[in-house]
Protein backbone atom coordinates (compact mmCIF):
# COMPACT_ATOMS: atom_id res chain seq x y z
CA UNK A 1 0.00 0.00 0.00
CA UNK A 2 1.46 3.21 -0.94
CA UNK A 3 0.04 6.61 0.30
CA UNK A 4 -0.36 9.60 -1.74
CA UNK A 5 2.52 12.25 -1.93
CA UNK A 6 1.81 15.00 0.17
CA UNK A 7 4.53 18.39 0.82
CA UNK A 8 5.62 19.38 4.02
CA UNK A 9 5.03 23.18 5.06
CA UNK A 10 7.88 25.44 4.38
CA UNK A 11 10.70 24.70 7.15
CA UNK A 12 10.04 27.44 9.72
CA UNK A 13 13.45 29.70 10.72
CA UNK A 14 14.79 29.22 14.13
CA UNK A 15 12.92 31.29 17.12
CA UNK A 16 14.83 34.16 18.80
CA UNK A 17 17.07 32.97 21.50
CA UNK A 18 17.56 29.67 19.77
CA UNK A 19 21.43 29.42 20.24
CA UNK A 20 21.10 30.41 24.41
CA UNK A 21 18.53 27.92 24.35
CA UNK A 22 20.72 24.62 23.05
CA UNK A 23 23.65 26.58 25.17
CA UNK A 24 21.25 25.92 27.78
CA UNK A 25 20.65 22.63 27.17
CA UNK A 26 24.12 21.61 26.95
CA UNK A 27 24.92 23.94 30.60
CA UNK A 28 21.61 21.81 31.75
CA UNK A 29 23.09 18.48 31.11
CA UNK A 30 26.14 19.06 32.90
CA UNK A 31 24.48 21.20 35.78
CA UNK A 32 22.37 17.73 36.22
CA UNK A 33 25.85 15.57 35.64
CA UNK A 34 27.38 17.33 38.47
CA UNK A 35 24.64 17.45 40.74
CA UNK A 36 23.31 13.50 40.61
CA UNK A 37 27.13 12.79 40.86
CA UNK A 38 28.52 13.48 44.33
CA UNK A 39 32.15 12.35 43.26
CA UNK A 40 32.08 14.38 40.66
CA UNK A 41 31.76 17.17 42.38
CA UNK A 42 33.91 16.64 45.68
CA UNK A 43 36.98 15.94 43.16
CA UNK A 44 36.33 18.85 41.37
CA UNK A 45 36.78 20.71 44.60
CA UNK A 46 39.48 18.48 46.11
CA UNK A 47 42.38 18.68 43.52
CA UNK A 48 42.70 22.42 43.89
CA UNK A 49 42.66 22.69 47.75
CA UNK A 50 45.58 19.23 47.97
CA UNK A 51 48.04 20.91 45.38
CA UNK A 52 47.50 24.28 47.34
CA UNK A 53 47.56 22.71 50.97
CA UNK A 54 51.31 20.80 49.82
CA UNK A 55 52.47 23.63 48.15
CA UNK A 56 51.67 25.86 50.95
CA UNK A 57 53.68 23.93 53.27
CA UNK A 58 56.48 23.32 51.43
CA UNK A 59 56.73 26.96 51.05
CA UNK A 60 56.23 27.57 54.70
CA UNK A 61 59.05 25.05 55.42
CA UNK A 62 61.36 26.59 53.44
CA UNK A 63 60.26 30.16 54.82
CA UNK A 64 61.66 29.05 57.92
CA UNK A 65 64.16 26.66 57.86
CA UNK A 66 66.03 29.57 55.83
CA UNK A 67 64.77 32.23 57.28
CA UNK A 68 63.51 33.52 53.30
CA UNK A 69 61.33 36.14 52.83
CA UNK A 70 57.55 35.96 53.06
CA UNK A 71 57.43 36.68 49.10
CA UNK A 72 58.88 33.20 48.70
CA UNK A 73 56.03 31.73 50.40
CA UNK A 74 53.58 34.40 48.35
CA UNK A 75 55.24 32.90 45.12
CA UNK A 76 54.37 29.47 45.53
CA UNK A 77 50.88 30.14 46.90
CA UNK A 78 49.92 32.22 44.00
CA UNK A 79 51.71 30.00 41.91
CA UNK A 80 49.86 27.25 42.71
CA UNK A 81 46.51 28.86 42.66
CA UNK A 82 46.57 30.22 39.30
CA UNK A 83 48.24 27.43 37.71
CA UNK A 84 45.38 25.45 39.13
CA UNK A 85 43.22 27.92 37.08
CA UNK A 86 44.83 27.48 34.18
CA UNK A 87 45.08 23.65 34.60
CA UNK A 88 41.31 22.95 35.67
CA UNK A 89 40.51 25.09 32.52
CA UNK A 90 42.23 22.59 30.75
CA UNK A 91 40.98 19.38 32.83
CA UNK A 92 37.51 20.71 32.26
CA UNK A 93 37.05 21.06 28.69
CA UNK A 94 38.59 17.32 28.49
CA UNK A 95 36.19 16.44 30.85
CA UNK A 96 33.16 17.70 29.34
CA UNK A 97 33.62 16.48 26.09
CA UNK A 98 35.07 13.20 27.58
CA UNK A 99 31.99 12.86 29.12
CA UNK A 100 29.91 12.50 26.22
CA UNK A 101 32.38 10.00 25.02
CA UNK A 102 31.84 7.87 27.74
CA UNK A 103 28.36 8.12 27.82
CA UNK A 104 28.41 7.19 23.64
CA UNK A 105 26.07 10.30 23.60
CA UNK A 106 28.11 12.07 20.48
CA UNK A 107 25.52 10.97 17.93
CA UNK A 108 22.61 12.15 19.60
CA UNK A 109 24.53 15.95 20.26
CA UNK A 110 25.41 16.12 16.82
CA UNK A 111 22.23 14.84 14.80
CA UNK A 112 20.09 17.91 17.08
CA UNK A 113 20.12 21.36 15.67
CA UNK A 114 22.99 22.05 18.39
CA UNK A 115 26.33 22.22 15.43
CA UNK A 116 30.25 22.00 16.31
CA UNK A 117 30.71 25.51 17.34
CA UNK A 118 27.55 25.87 19.29
CA UNK A 119 29.24 22.66 21.44
CA UNK A 120 32.62 24.24 21.83
CA UNK A 121 31.18 27.78 23.10
CA UNK A 122 29.12 26.08 25.33
CA UNK A 123 32.58 23.99 26.75
CA UNK A 124 34.67 27.24 26.95
CA UNK A 125 31.79 28.80 29.07
CA UNK A 126 31.20 25.50 31.24
CA UNK A 127 35.01 24.81 31.66
CA UNK A 128 35.45 28.43 32.28
CA UNK A 129 32.42 27.97 35.19
CA UNK A 130 33.40 24.74 36.62
CA UNK A 131 36.99 26.05 36.99
CA UNK A 132 35.97 29.25 38.81
CA UNK A 133 33.78 26.71 41.03
CA UNK A 134 37.01 24.59 41.09
CA UNK A 135 39.50 27.23 42.30
CA UNK A 136 37.07 29.35 44.38
CA UNK A 137 37.49 27.39 47.43
CA UNK A 138 41.30 26.87 47.43
CA UNK A 139 41.57 30.23 47.36
CA UNK A 140 39.44 30.49 50.36
CA UNK A 141 41.45 27.95 52.28
CA UNK A 142 44.36 29.22 51.05
CA UNK A 143 43.65 32.90 52.68
CA UNK A 144 42.92 30.78 56.18
CA UNK A 145 46.10 28.37 56.31
CA UNK A 146 48.81 30.72 54.48
CA UNK A 147 47.02 34.04 55.34
CA UNK A 148 47.57 34.90 51.52
CA UNK A 149 45.15 36.13 49.48
CA UNK A 150 44.96 35.70 45.91
CA UNK A 151 42.68 39.40 45.81
CA UNK A 152 46.36 41.13 46.84
CA UNK A 153 47.51 40.90 43.35
CA UNK A 154 45.19 43.91 42.66
CA UNK A 155 43.56 44.54 39.60
CA UNK A 156 46.31 43.15 37.61
CA UNK A 157 44.69 39.16 38.66
CA UNK A 158 41.92 39.80 36.12
CA UNK A 159 44.77 40.21 33.51
CA UNK A 160 46.21 36.83 34.85
CA UNK A 161 43.47 35.23 35.27
CA UNK A 162 41.99 36.30 31.70
CA UNK A 163 45.24 35.09 29.55
CA UNK A 164 45.47 31.67 31.61
CA UNK A 165 42.10 31.51 30.92
CA UNK A 166 42.58 31.87 27.22
CA UNK A 167 45.39 29.78 27.47
CA UNK A 168 43.35 26.64 28.53
CA UNK A 169 41.20 26.98 26.10
CA UNK A 170 43.69 26.47 23.71
CA UNK A 171 45.35 23.69 24.87
CA UNK A 172 41.91 22.23 26.09
CA UNK A 173 41.15 22.55 22.26
CA UNK A 174 44.07 20.98 21.30
CA UNK A 175 43.55 17.82 23.19
CA UNK A 176 40.06 17.49 22.33
CA UNK A 177 41.42 17.49 18.72
CA UNK A 178 43.71 14.62 19.85
CA UNK A 179 40.78 13.03 20.96
CA UNK A 180 39.03 13.44 17.80
CA UNK A 181 41.60 12.18 15.77
CA UNK A 182 42.96 8.94 17.32
CA UNK A 183 39.39 8.05 19.62
CA UNK A 184 39.80 6.64 22.89
CA UNK A 185 42.82 4.79 22.23
CA UNK A 186 44.22 8.82 22.98
CA UNK A 187 43.04 8.79 26.55
CA UNK A 188 46.40 8.28 28.07
CA UNK A 189 47.80 10.25 26.04
CA UNK A 190 45.40 12.91 26.35
CA UNK A 191 46.08 12.97 30.14
CA UNK A 192 49.79 13.24 29.90
CA UNK A 193 49.54 16.39 27.56
CA UNK A 194 47.37 18.05 30.16
CA UNK A 195 50.48 17.60 32.33
CA UNK A 196 53.48 18.26 30.16
CA UNK A 197 52.84 21.70 29.83
CA UNK A 198 53.14 22.15 33.45
CA UNK A 199 56.42 22.02 34.20
CA UNK A 200 57.88 24.28 31.47
CA UNK A 201 55.70 27.06 32.14
CA UNK A 202 57.49 27.39 35.36
CA UNK A 203 54.40 28.50 37.63
CA UNK A 204 56.78 28.29 40.96
CA UNK A 205 59.76 28.75 39.72
CA UNK A 206 61.57 31.30 37.57
CA UNK A 207 62.33 30.27 33.92
CA UNK A 208 66.29 30.83 34.19
CA UNK A 209 66.26 27.37 36.38
CA UNK A 210 65.14 25.46 33.10
CA UNK A 211 68.00 24.02 31.04
CA UNK A 212 68.84 26.01 28.15
CA UNK A 213 66.99 24.27 25.41
CA UNK A 214 63.61 23.78 27.78
CA UNK A 215 63.84 27.74 28.92
CA UNK A 216 63.22 28.40 24.54
CA UNK A 217 60.30 26.15 25.03
CA UNK A 218 59.05 27.89 27.78
CA UNK A 219 59.57 31.50 26.36
CA UNK A 220 57.29 30.02 23.27
CA UNK A 221 54.26 29.52 25.80
CA UNK A 222 51.93 32.67 27.00
CA UNK A 223 51.41 31.35 30.74
CA UNK A 224 55.32 31.45 30.87
CA UNK A 225 54.84 35.44 31.28
CA UNK A 226 51.90 35.73 33.15
CA UNK A 227 54.11 33.16 36.35
CA UNK A 228 57.29 36.01 35.29
CA UNK A 229 54.27 38.79 35.60
CA UNK A 230 53.02 37.37 39.06
CA UNK A 231 56.40 36.41 40.49
CA UNK A 232 57.94 39.84 39.67
CA UNK A 233 55.28 41.69 41.41
CA UNK A 234 55.09 39.97 44.40
CA UNK A 235 58.91 40.14 44.88
CA UNK A 236 58.35 44.06 44.80
CA UNK A 237 59.58 44.40 41.58
CA UNK A 238 56.92 45.53 39.66
CA UNK A 239 54.24 44.46 36.94
CA UNK A 240 56.01 43.17 33.40
CA UNK A 241 53.40 44.57 31.24
CA UNK A 242 55.36 43.65 28.32
CA UNK A 243 55.02 39.87 29.39
CA UNK A 244 51.56 40.15 29.73
CA UNK A 245 51.95 42.03 26.19
CA UNK A 246 53.60 39.47 24.26
CA UNK A 247 51.20 36.63 26.14
CA UNK A 248 48.36 38.46 25.22
CA UNK A 249 49.68 38.26 21.37
CA UNK A 250 50.78 34.39 21.86
CA UNK A 251 47.81 33.34 23.04
CA UNK A 252 45.63 35.29 20.28
CA UNK A 253 48.00 33.21 17.48
CA UNK A 254 47.66 29.83 19.27
CA UNK A 255 43.93 30.21 20.14
CA UNK A 256 43.38 30.62 16.42
CA UNK A 257 45.88 27.69 15.10
CA UNK A 258 44.14 25.33 17.83
CA UNK A 259 40.86 26.38 16.13
CA UNK A 260 41.71 25.59 12.86
CA UNK A 261 43.17 21.90 13.96
CA UNK A 262 40.09 21.49 16.30
CA UNK A 263 38.01 22.08 13.17
CA UNK A 264 40.18 20.00 11.05
CA UNK A 265 40.12 17.33 13.65
CA UNK A 266 36.52 17.57 13.45
CA UNK A 267 35.67 17.47 9.99
CA UNK A 268 38.35 14.03 9.80
CA UNK A 269 35.78 12.72 12.50
CA UNK A 270 33.18 12.98 10.39
CA UNK A 271 34.92 11.64 7.29
CA UNK A 272 36.09 8.36 9.27
CA UNK A 273 32.36 8.01 10.92
CA UNK A 274 34.02 8.53 14.66
CA UNK A 275 31.20 10.84 15.77
CA UNK A 276 29.43 7.31 15.93
CA UNK A 277 31.95 5.10 16.54
CA UNK A 278 34.11 6.56 19.48
CA UNK A 279 32.68 5.50 23.03
CA UNK A 280 34.44 2.61 25.54
CA UNK B 1 5.24 29.29 -0.44
CA UNK B 2 5.07 24.95 -0.83
CA UNK B 3 7.31 22.54 0.46
CA UNK B 4 8.78 19.65 -0.91
CA UNK B 5 6.73 16.50 -1.55
CA UNK B 6 10.25 14.54 -1.40
CA UNK B 7 11.70 14.09 2.52
CA UNK B 8 14.80 12.51 1.67
CA UNK B 9 16.53 12.93 -2.05
CA UNK B 10 20.05 11.65 -2.19
CA UNK B 11 21.89 11.65 -6.15
CA UNK B 12 24.91 9.58 -6.60
CA UNK B 13 25.70 9.29 -2.72
CA UNK B 14 28.91 7.53 -2.35
CA UNK B 15 30.80 6.53 0.54
CA UNK B 16 33.96 5.73 0.87
CA UNK B 17 36.30 4.47 3.41
CA UNK B 18 40.18 3.74 1.89
CA UNK B 19 39.74 1.62 -0.36
CA UNK B 20 36.39 -0.02 0.55
CA UNK B 21 33.52 1.16 -1.00
CA UNK B 22 30.73 1.24 1.69
CA UNK B 23 27.87 3.30 -0.38
CA UNK B 24 28.28 2.92 -3.89
CA UNK B 25 26.43 5.94 -5.69
CA UNK B 26 23.16 5.11 -4.87
CA UNK B 27 19.84 7.67 -5.56
CA UNK B 28 16.88 7.59 -3.25
CA UNK B 29 13.56 9.59 -3.04
CA UNK B 30 11.34 8.82 -0.25
CA UNK B 31 7.84 10.91 -0.18
CA UNK B 32 6.67 12.94 2.38
CA UNK B 33 4.50 10.73 4.41
CA UNK B 34 5.84 7.68 4.15
CA UNK B 35 7.29 4.87 5.91
CA UNK B 36 10.16 2.96 4.49
CA UNK B 37 12.38 0.49 5.44
CA UNK B 38 16.29 0.46 4.10
CA UNK B 39 16.85 -4.05 4.40
CA UNK B 40 20.29 -5.60 3.69
CA UNK B 41 22.87 -7.88 5.59
CA UNK B 42 25.71 -6.92 7.43
CA UNK B 43 28.06 -4.67 5.50
CA UNK B 44 25.35 -3.59 2.89
CA UNK B 45 25.49 0.04 3.79
CA UNK B 46 22.28 0.96 5.73
CA UNK B 47 24.16 2.44 8.43
CA UNK B 48 26.51 4.19 6.57
CA UNK B 49 24.00 5.74 4.81
CA UNK B 50 21.95 6.37 7.62
CA UNK B 51 24.81 8.44 9.48
CA UNK B 52 25.02 10.44 6.10
CA UNK B 53 21.58 11.33 6.40
CA UNK B 54 22.07 12.74 9.90
CA UNK B 55 25.20 14.37 8.73
CA UNK B 56 27.24 12.48 11.13
CA UNK B 57 29.39 10.76 8.90
CA UNK B 58 30.64 13.21 5.17
CA UNK B 59 29.61 11.83 2.03
CA UNK B 60 32.74 11.31 -0.09
CA UNK B 61 30.35 12.74 -3.45
CA UNK B 62 27.03 13.05 -3.99
CA UNK B 63 24.17 15.44 -2.60
CA UNK B 64 21.66 15.00 0.23
CA UNK B 65 18.71 16.62 0.41
CA UNK B 66 15.95 16.48 3.53
CA UNK B 67 12.73 18.08 3.18
CA UNK B 68 13.67 20.08 0.56
CA UNK B 69 17.06 21.39 2.04
CA UNK B 70 20.33 20.69 0.72
CA UNK B 71 21.63 18.64 4.31
CA UNK B 72 25.83 20.31 3.48
CA UNK B 73 24.26 23.97 3.51
CA UNK B 74 21.55 23.86 5.97
CA UNK B 75 22.00 21.34 8.26
CA UNK B 76 20.79 24.15 11.30
CA UNK B 77 17.68 24.71 9.77
CA UNK B 78 17.02 21.23 8.78
CA UNK B 79 18.11 19.75 12.09
CA UNK B 80 15.60 20.88 14.35
CA UNK B 81 12.51 19.36 11.84
CA UNK B 82 14.18 15.73 11.97
CA UNK B 83 15.41 13.53 14.85
CA UNK B 84 16.45 9.86 15.26
CA UNK B 85 17.03 7.19 17.58
CA UNK B 86 18.98 4.09 17.67
CA UNK B 87 19.65 1.46 20.17
CA UNK B 88 23.53 1.84 19.70
CA UNK B 89 23.62 5.49 20.24
CA UNK B 90 22.97 6.39 24.15
CA UNK B 91 21.87 9.08 25.81
CA UNK B 92 23.46 9.70 28.84
CA UNK B 93 23.44 6.91 31.61
CA UNK B 94 23.68 9.29 34.84
CA UNK B 95 21.14 11.46 33.77
CA UNK B 96 17.42 10.42 34.28
CA UNK B 97 15.29 10.28 31.71
CA UNK B 98 13.10 13.18 32.54
CA UNK B 99 16.60 15.05 32.38
CA UNK B 100 17.73 13.37 29.13
CA UNK B 101 14.17 14.62 27.81
CA UNK B 102 14.68 18.38 29.24
CA UNK B 103 18.12 18.34 28.00
CA UNK B 104 17.16 17.66 24.63
CA UNK B 105 14.26 19.35 24.56
CA UNK B 106 15.99 22.62 24.65
CA UNK B 107 18.72 21.33 22.18
CA UNK B 108 15.53 20.96 20.13
CA UNK B 109 13.54 24.33 20.88
CA UNK B 110 10.54 22.43 22.39
CA UNK B 111 7.31 25.20 23.23
CA UNK B 112 5.90 24.00 26.11
CA UNK B 113 8.28 21.20 27.30
CA UNK B 114 6.90 20.14 30.29
CA UNK B 115 3.49 19.34 28.27
CA UNK B 116 5.55 17.63 25.72
CA UNK B 117 7.68 15.32 28.19
CA UNK B 118 3.91 14.28 29.97
CA UNK B 119 2.33 13.10 26.62
CA UNK B 120 5.49 11.40 25.56
CA UNK B 121 5.80 9.43 28.53
CA UNK B 122 2.06 8.56 28.94
CA UNK B 123 2.39 7.48 24.81
CA UNK B 124 5.36 5.63 25.36
CA UNK B 125 4.55 4.38 28.85
CA UNK B 126 7.98 5.97 30.83
CA UNK B 127 6.14 7.90 33.30
CA UNK B 128 7.25 5.33 36.13
CA UNK B 129 10.77 5.26 34.86
CA UNK B 130 10.81 9.53 34.45
CA UNK B 131 13.21 9.88 37.62
CA UNK B 132 15.51 6.93 36.88
CA UNK B 133 18.49 7.14 35.88
CA UNK B 134 19.18 6.18 32.02
CA UNK B 135 21.92 3.91 32.83
CA UNK B 136 19.66 1.58 35.57
CA UNK B 137 16.86 0.81 32.85
CA UNK B 138 16.45 -2.49 30.89
CA UNK B 139 17.49 -2.80 27.17
CA UNK B 140 13.64 -2.32 26.36
CA UNK B 141 13.08 0.56 28.90
CA UNK B 142 16.23 2.71 26.97
CA UNK B 143 14.51 1.76 23.61
CA UNK B 144 11.41 3.34 24.64
CA UNK B 145 12.84 6.63 26.12
CA UNK B 146 15.22 7.46 23.58
CA UNK B 147 11.91 6.87 21.29
CA UNK B 148 10.79 9.57 23.26
CA UNK B 149 13.69 11.57 22.78
CA UNK B 150 12.98 11.13 19.35
CA UNK B 151 9.63 12.70 19.22
CA UNK B 152 9.94 15.22 21.22
CA UNK B 153 10.80 17.98 18.44
CA UNK B 154 7.64 16.42 16.48
CA UNK B 155 10.07 15.60 14.25
CA UNK B 156 8.62 15.99 9.59
CA UNK B 157 11.45 13.34 9.59
CA UNK B 158 12.35 10.40 11.67
CA UNK B 159 15.65 8.28 11.43
CA UNK B 160 15.08 5.20 13.07
CA UNK B 161 17.93 2.42 13.63
CA UNK B 162 16.19 -0.62 15.06
CA UNK B 163 13.00 0.99 16.42
CA UNK B 164 11.86 -2.01 18.59
CA UNK B 165 14.92 -3.68 19.36
CA UNK B 166 14.57 -5.00 22.46
CA UNK B 167 10.95 -4.67 23.24
CA UNK B 168 8.59 -8.08 23.77
CA UNK B 169 6.33 -8.58 21.41
CA UNK B 170 3.44 -6.94 22.98
CA UNK B 171 5.08 -3.49 23.63
CA UNK B 172 6.92 -3.80 20.42
CA UNK B 173 3.62 -4.08 19.17
CA UNK B 174 2.01 -0.90 20.45
CA UNK B 175 5.46 1.31 19.43
CA UNK B 176 4.69 0.14 15.69
CA UNK B 177 1.36 1.44 15.97
CA UNK B 178 2.08 4.82 18.02
CA UNK B 179 4.74 5.53 15.02
CA UNK B 180 2.30 4.28 12.52
CA UNK B 181 -0.48 6.73 13.91
CA UNK B 182 1.96 9.51 15.04
CA UNK B 183 2.65 9.45 11.02
CA UNK B 184 -0.27 9.63 9.61
CA UNK B 185 -1.03 12.50 12.30
CA UNK B 186 1.49 14.66 11.74
CA UNK B 187 2.24 14.02 8.00
CA UNK B 188 5.74 12.92 8.82
CA UNK B 189 8.17 10.76 7.11
CA UNK B 190 9.95 7.85 9.05
CA UNK B 191 12.84 6.13 7.70
CA UNK B 192 14.04 2.99 8.97
CA UNK B 193 16.66 0.31 9.15
CA UNK B 194 15.56 -2.76 10.62
CA UNK B 195 16.02 -6.63 10.35
CA UNK B 196 12.61 -7.28 11.75
CA UNK B 197 10.87 -8.46 8.92
CA UNK B 198 7.31 -8.77 10.47
CA UNK B 199 8.16 -5.23 11.80
CA UNK B 200 8.70 -3.67 7.79
CA UNK B 201 5.97 -5.63 6.31
CA UNK B 202 3.53 -4.50 9.09
CA UNK B 203 4.70 -0.88 8.87
CA UNK B 204 6.46 0.28 5.54
CA UNK B 205 4.71 1.59 2.24
CA UNK B 206 8.18 1.22 0.80
CA UNK B 207 11.23 -1.23 1.41
CA UNK B 208 14.58 -0.71 0.02
CA UNK B 209 17.09 -3.25 -0.15
CA UNK B 210 20.57 -2.80 0.00
CA UNK B 211 23.74 -5.25 -1.06
CA UNK B 212 27.26 -3.92 -0.84
CA UNK B 213 27.12 -0.50 -0.58
CA UNK B 214 24.64 -0.25 -3.54
CA UNK B 215 20.19 -0.49 -3.63
CA UNK B 216 19.51 -3.88 -5.91
CA UNK B 217 15.66 -3.52 -5.22
CA UNK B 218 12.94 -1.97 -4.21
CA UNK B 219 9.43 -1.77 -3.88
CA UNK B 220 6.59 -2.43 -1.40
CA UNK B 221 6.48 -5.23 1.05
CA UNK B 222 3.59 -6.82 -1.19
CA UNK B 223 5.32 -6.20 -4.26
CA UNK B 224 8.52 -7.63 -3.75
CA UNK B 225 6.92 -10.35 -1.82
CA UNK B 226 5.27 -11.14 -5.50
CA UNK B 227 8.49 -10.42 -7.40
CA UNK B 228 10.17 -12.74 -5.65
CA UNK B 229 7.38 -15.60 -5.46
CA UNK B 230 7.91 -16.21 -1.88
CA UNK B 231 5.40 -16.20 1.59
CA UNK B 232 7.13 -13.09 3.18
CA UNK B 233 9.34 -10.50 2.93
CA UNK B 234 11.99 -12.80 5.05
CA UNK B 235 12.13 -15.68 2.29
CA UNK B 236 12.39 -12.22 -0.28
CA UNK B 237 15.17 -10.73 2.05
CA UNK B 238 17.55 -14.69 2.43
CA UNK B 239 16.53 -14.86 -1.75
CA UNK B 240 18.59 -11.07 -2.01
CA UNK B 241 21.12 -11.77 0.56
CA UNK B 242 22.05 -15.42 -0.91
CA UNK B 243 22.22 -14.02 -4.48
CA UNK B 244 19.04 -16.03 -6.01
CA UNK B 245 17.12 -14.38 -8.66
CA UNK B 246 13.74 -12.71 -8.75
CA UNK B 247 11.14 -14.97 -10.09
CA UNK B 248 10.17 -12.72 -12.95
Amino acid sequence: MTSPAIATPPLEAAPRGFLARRLYGLLLRHVYLLTGSWPRLVEMLYWPIINMASWGFTSLYVLRKFNNSFAVSGIFVAGVLLNEFFFRTIVGMMLLFLEEVWSRNLGHLFTSPLNFIDYMIGVLGLSFLRTVISVSLAVVVASYLFGFSLLSLGWPLTMYLLLLLVSGWWYGMLIIALLLRFGMAAEWTAWMFTWLIIPLIAPYYPVAILPGWLQLVSCTLPPTYVFESMKSQIAGNGLRMDYLLISFVLNIVYFIAASLILNRAYQGARKRGGLLQMGE
Amino acid sequence: MRGSEIAIKTSRLRKVFDNIVAVDDIDLDIRVGSITALLGGNGAGKTTTMAMLLALLQPTSGDIFLLGKNLLQERATIARNINFSSPYVDLPNRLTVRQNLTVYGHMYGVENLKQRITTLSDQLHITELLDRKHGTLSAGQRTRATLAKSLLNKPRLLLLDEPTASLDPDTADWVRTLLQAYCKAEGATIFMASHNMYEVERMCDDVIVMQRGRVVDRGSPKKLIETYSRENLEEVFLDIARNRNAAT
